[in-house]
C-alpha cells in the first residue's frame, strides 16, 4: 500500500503526501494524493483513481482518521485526479467535491451528484478548511482546458497538479526532488506535450511568482522545495509547450 | 447494517487498534522508567524490575498483536472497495435490465463474471480472521492485567521507594484498565457485521 508522510507540520496545521505504492501494477501511472489538515479537518487533493482507492485509504487510515476529510479538491477531470470519486462517496456521502466549473458536468460520471460539486469559478476562489484559508489558484489549459492549483499561504505550499509532474526511475523515488537537473530532464518531454498553451503557462508563472512559496507540489513525481521552485517557475516560463512530441 | 458502511466500519477499527497501540507505547515508556527506578532502589525493588520487564514485554506484544490486526483491516479495505464496486456495477445493470426489460441480460452478467457473492464471502472471513486476533488480543491483555497486579503487590517491598514504585503501578494500571474496554468495544463492532 501507499504510505502517507507529513511534509509540513506547524501545530494542528499539516500537509502530508500519500504517495509510492510498491503494489502498484505498472499499467497505472503513480499519483501524489495530499491530505491537507487543519484543526481536526482535512481536505484531500486529487484523490486518485479507482484502482488506487484501497492503497490511498489504507495510508490514511494509517496517519489519521479518514472521518475527518470534509472535502475532496479535483484539480481537472481525469480518471488518476478523480475517478475514486463514487468509493469516496460511499464512505461518506455527503462528500463536497471543489471541481472547476468546466468539469462540473463531466465529474458527475464518476459519481456523485448536484449536491456534492462545488463549482470552483474561472478566476478561482477561497476554500475554508475550518478558518484556515486555501486558494484554487487558475492554472487553466495546464493541462486540461479547466485546471486550477491550490495554494496553502501559511504553509507556504502550493498543490500544482500536473504542472511539475515527472515520471522517474524508482531508483529516484524520494519525495523530494534532490537533483535537479534529472528531474527537469524527466519533465520535460511531458511538459512539452501536456501543457496547452504557452499564453496560459506565461500567465501561471506570473501568478505564481507572485506567490511565497515554499514547496511546489505535483500530483505525479517529487516536491520542488526552496531554491528549485523558482527555478522550476523560470525554467517552465522558458519552455516551449504545445508541442507534438510523437515518436511516429 | 448496510453494507456501504463497511468501510466506516474499518475506520473505526482502526481507530480503536490505533489506540490500543498508543497505550501500549505509553506502558512501554513507563516500563522503561519502572526498570531504571527499580534498578536505583536496589535488592528491595529486584522483584519489581523484573515484573516491569514483563510488561515491557507485554507492551511489545500487544503492539505486534495490533498490528496484525491493523494489517487485516487494511487488507478488508481491498474487498470492500472491490465490493462496493459490484455493487455499483449490479446497480447500473440493474437499470439495463429494466430498460430493456430483459431480466436474462441482468441474469447472465450477474451470475458470470461479477462474483458479489465471492466478494462478501472473503469480506466476512476477513471480518471473522479479524474477530479472532481480537479475541486473541484479549488474551494478551488478560495477561498484561495479571502483571499489573503483581507489580502493585510488588511495590509493597520497596522500602524508601514504596511510595514512587506505587505510584509507578498505578500509572501501568490506568494505561492497562483502558484496554479491555477498547478490545470490548472492537469486538463489538464486528460482532455487528458477523
Amino acid at each position: 500500500m501507499k504510505k502517507a508522510q507529513t511534509i509540513y507540520q506547524q501545530g494542528d496545521h499539516a500537509w502530508r503526501i500519500i504517495a509510492r505504492d510498491p503494489e502498484r501494477p505498472d499499467f497505472l501511472i503513480d499519483t501524489n494524493e495530499y491530505l491537507i489538515s487543519h484543526k481536526g479537518q482535512s481536505l484531500l487533493t486529487d484523490p486518485g483513481g479507482m484502482e488506487i482507492f484501497p492503497s490511498v485509504f489504507a495510508a490514511i487510515c494509517a496517519a489519521t482518521d479518514p472521518e475527518q476529510i470534509v472535502s475532496l479538491f479535483a484539480s481537472h477531470q481525469d480518471p488518476d485526479i478523480i475517478s475514486s470519486l463514487s468509493l469516496w462517496l460511499e464512505f461518506n456521502p455527503k462528500l463536497p467535491c471543489y471541481v472547476p466549473w468546466l468539469w462540473a458536468g463531466f465529474i458527475p460520471h464518476f459519481g456523485g451528484d448536484a449536491s456534492t460539486f462545488v463549482a470552483i469559478p474561472d478566476k478561482g476562489m477561497d476554500i475554508n478548511l475550518n478558518g484556515l484559508v486555501l486558494k484554487a489558484i487558475p492554472a487553466h489549459y495546464l493541462h486540461s482546458s479547466g485546471n486550477c492549483n491550490l495554494y496553502d499561504p501559511a504553509a507556504r505550499i502550493l498543490f500544482s497538479g500536473d504542472i511539475g509532474a515527472a515520471i522517474l526511475p524508482p531508483e529516484h523515488s524520494g519525495i523530494f526532488v534532490t537533483d535537479f537537473d534529472q528531474v527537469i530532464k524527466a519533465a520535460e518531454g511531458f511538459h512539452r506535450r501536456w501543457m496547452g498553451s504557452n499564453s496560459a503557462k506565461l500567465g501561471w508563472c506570473e501568478r505564481v511568482s507572485r506567490l511565497d512559496i515554499d514547496m511546489l507540489c505535483p500530483q505525479h513525481g517529487a516536491i520542488f522545495q526552496g531554491a528549485d521552485v523558482g527555478r522550476f517557475i523560470n525554467w517552465f516560463a522558458e519552455l516551449e509547450v504545445g508541442v507534438l512530441n510523437s515518436p511516429d | 447494517m448496510q453494507r456501504e458502511n463497511d468501510l466506516v466500519l474499518i475506520v473505526r477499527v482502526n481507530e480503536d487498534i490505533k489506540a490500543v497501540v498508543r497505550l501500549a507505547r505509553q506502558i512501554n515508556m513507563l516500563a522503561l522508567n519502572a526498570i531504571l527506578v527499580a534498578r536505583r532502589a536496589g535488592a528491595v525493588a529486584m522483584g519489581f524490575g523484573v515484573i516491569a520487564d514483563e510488561l515491557r514485554s507485554f507492551s511489545l506484544t500487544l503492539t505486534q498483536s495490533m498490528q496484525s490486526l491493523m494489517m487485516l483491516s487494511y487488507e478488508s479495505i481491498q474487498i470492500v472497495s472491490a465490493h462496493q464496486r459490484q455493487q455499483r456495477a449490479t446497480a447500473l445493470l440493474e437499470q439495463v435490465s429494466a430498460q430493456l426489460a430483459q431480466t436474462d441480460f441482468y441474469n447472465r452478467a450477474v451470475q458470470s463474471d461479477l462474483g458479489g457473492s465471492n466478494l462478501q464471502h472473503s469480506l466476512l472471513q476477513t471480518f471473522g480472521a479479524l474477530e479472532q486476533l481480537i479475541l486473541d488480543a484479549e488474551d494478551v491483555s488478560r495477561f498484561g492485567t495479571v502483571i499489573s497486579r503483581s507489580l502493585k503487590i510488588e511495590a509493597t517491598y520497596g522500602q524508601g521507594f514504596t511510595a514512587l514504585l506505587g505510584q509507578i503501578s498505578l500509572d501501568f494500571g490506568s494505561y492497562i484498565d483502558a484496554i479491555p474496554d477498547v478490545l470490548v468495544r472492537l469486538h463489538h463492532l464486528l460482532k455487528v457485521k458477523l
